[in-house]
């Protein structure tokens, strides 16, 4: 069980250059973090309940970032890939503005609390703009990882 | 002197719970209508929009009636028959009922402005 974003975060599972340009392809470059990483046995599964999810309604909430999730029997606890393009891509973000900084978060089935309390503490650190830009300007994975072990400490 | 709060979730029941209060003895109290935080986050922040099944067990509306007593044995009485109108309020989903001291009211119906201090030693 991951307790904090730090336990869910890991190093191998940042991309600060992100390469794709459309909502489908960003979340299947997010999906590959994790699954490159061995957190998620089901790339595919996966990337059809964010998009599924994102049908709903975008999880692009404003300010550059969107946060993309799941509940996914492909993954065994909570996991969190980071993912950055500096020059931003469309991802139906509510104020209609190119998101840089993505989230993306998938927890097994079941695991609602855990899933709502980290999504709802990501989304309350990211709406400190020091932060953001911190993740902005950060050169290297363990950069953007130490910024949310010092903002949990 | 205390203040009591009831969150009724079955708003189908508001009538029978203002008898229940009038009948234990509270004269006077304030309705709110009142939402839910699992309704607001769901339907209202896109983030959450996802989990309206997870919260599908809370009633998304409700009203919230505060009431400031100064005879404390009604709280008992009030929880006893909130309970049989209700069905019983360890039932999720029905209602949450809960006090806390009052140290100082005002402007209460038919009584002059009270201090708890005031109230020690009088009688009912």
């Amino acid at each position: 069980m991951a307790d904090t974003l730090v336990d869910a975060l890991d190093a191998s599972c940042v991309a600060l250059d992100m390469k794709a340009k459309r909502k489908p392809e960003l979340v299947a470059e997010l999906v590959d973090l994790l699954a490159q990483a061995g957190k998620i046995d089901d790339a595919d599964e996966v990337i059809r309940k964010v998009l599924e999810r994102e049908e709903l309604t975008s999880t692009g909430i404003g300010g550059g970032i969107a946060i993309p999730h799941c509940l996914s029997p492909a993954a065994s606890q909570t996991h969190i890939a980071f993912g950055r393009k500096k020059s931003g891509a469309r991802f139906d973000a509510v104020d209609k503005r190119p998101v840089q900084l993505f989230f993306l978060m998938v927890g097994p089935p079941g695991a609602h609390n855990e899933h709502l309390r980290l999504l709802s503490k990501l989304a309350r650190y990211l709406h400190d703009s020091d932060l953001k830009q911190s993740l902005l300007s950060a050169g290297e994975a363990d950069e953007i990882i130490a910024l949310f072990r010092k903002r949990e400490q | 002197m205390r203040l009591i709060v009831f969150v009724l979730n079955r708003e189908e029941l508001l009538e029978r719970v203002l008898e229940a209060c009038v009948e234990v003895g509270i004269s006077g109290a304030t309705i709110l209508d009142s939402e839910g935080m699992g309704r607001f986050l769901t339907y209202e922040v896109p983030l959450f929009a996802d989990f309206k099944e997870f919260m599908k067990g809370n009633k998304p509306y409700n009203k919230t009636i505060l009431s400031v007593v100064e005879d404390d044995s009604l709280l008992p009485r009030l929880h006893k028959v909130l309970d049989e109108v209700c069905g019983g309020l360890s039932a999720p989903g029905t209602g949450i009922l809960f006090s806390v001291p009052v140290d100082f009211a005002t402007g209460l119906v038919g009584q002059d402005e009270q201090t708890q201090h005031d109230t020690v030693g009088e009688e009912e």
